[in-house]
């Protein structure tokens, strides 16, 4: 009885330090955006709690960073809000294709996920879940140990903040282009992958240059998509 | 703004964000999606990563702004390359950070 409860112990350890492993290289991202957005949040005169609470609850650094910034503005609560929606509306994409891989797990389970989805988890999870059986042990540790360390990392930079911040210092402006060069590269295996990527590129600037701004994304990653489509049945 | 404005806002850019991360994964459940949309949504992680990417570095303030004089555009070339040769998350972050920090210091 009590080597059985050993040997459950120590699975549960592997499943945890796997989890651990799996976030690992974002933590470092993390910690630099999360700091550089504390920072910013409490120069554009956000209440530490408030800065935090964001964190915690919206956890997405785009619209943090957009949103801080709008709310130094003085823009309207409404316009600001309709500015986040339209940004993290990739996440609802971005759980659709998840799906698949999570349909062992009840609907409590389910939402405890997406509570926690970011751009980093979902890249991580998509590139790893098809291919082997992840423990939902190993999975829940990737999403809360981000979080957590995000949540940290925003405390942090809100309490250093009130005396001092750049965030442009060191090389933290290109901490997310480099973690998303990391997680794209290894995801093109073939050329109908390439082009895909090459396509939403070359979208991604024309949305921009039409004046799509926030609109960019979604646009560019629809015709991304399609280009995806396409190249299946080409190759098909 | 004053502090109940700012909560307010945060609470609806949560409601908003929790709606979108959450509503496939709590409302579709365990149904099917049709299979166009799910041989689609297979090109999603490349799709929406390079989008991504070139907007991180070719835009500000959600405007076009491609600098030839920011490092941070052309960082992203030695950063491609090491994800590509390498394939690894640590490496591809530790050396496109590396790069820019060392050129800002080179150059001042």
């Amino acid at each position: 009885m009590s080597m059985r409860s050993e040997s459950g112990f120590a699975v549960w350890v592997r499943e945890v330090a796997r989890g651990i492993g799996v976030i690992s290289p974002v933590l470092m991202v993390y910690t630099a955006i999360g700091m550089a957005y504390g920072v910013l949040a409490v120069d554009n005169g956000i209440p530490v709690w408030l800065a935090v609470l964001m964190s915690a609850l919206v956890y997405a650094g785009t619209a943090q960073l957009v949103g801080v910034q709008m709310i130094a503005l003085n823009l309207p609560p409404v316009s600001i809000i309709i500015t986040a929606a339209v940004i993290n509306a990739r996440f609802f994409v971005m759980a659709s294709a998840l799906l698949p891989y999570l349909r062992r797990f009840n609907w409590w389970q389910r939402t405890l996920y997406a509570t926690q989805l970011t751009d980093a988890t979902f890249a991580l999870h998509i590139a790893r879940l098809p291919h082997r059986n992840a423990s939902t042990t190993e999975i829940y540790t990737t999403n809360i140990v981000g979080h957590v360390v995000w949540v940290g990392a925003s405390t942090a930079g809100a309490i250093v903040g009130q005396t001092a911040g750049n965030l442009d210092a060191f090389a933290i402006d290109f901490a997310m282009p480099a973690m998303f060069i990391g997680l794209l590269v290894p995801l093109i295996r073939d050329r109908g992958q390439l082009l895909v990527a090459l396509g939403a590129a070359a979208a991604t600037i024309g949305f921009h240059a039409l004046g799509a701004a926030f609109w960019t994304i979604l646009l560019a990653t629809a015709v991304g998509l399609a280009i995806g489509l396409g190249a299946d049945r080409w190759t098909r | 703004m004053d502090e109940i404005t700012i909560l307010i806002t945060i609470l609806g850019m949560s409601a908003v964000t929790l709606l979108f991360k959450s509503a496939p994964l709590a409302l579709l459940g365990n149904r099917r999606l049709p299979r166009v949309v799910e041989d689609a949504l297979k090109h999603l992680p490349v799709a929406v990563l390079s989008g991504m990417v070139v907007q991180l570095i070719m835009t500000d303030e959600g405007q076009l702004a491609i600098d030839p004089s920011a490092v941070t555009l052309w960082a992203a070339l030695p950063t491609l390359l090491v994800a590509a040769l390498t394939r690894n998350l640590f490496w591809t972050i530790g050396v496109g950070m590396g790069f820019v920090a060392a050129v800002r210091l080179i150059l001042g």
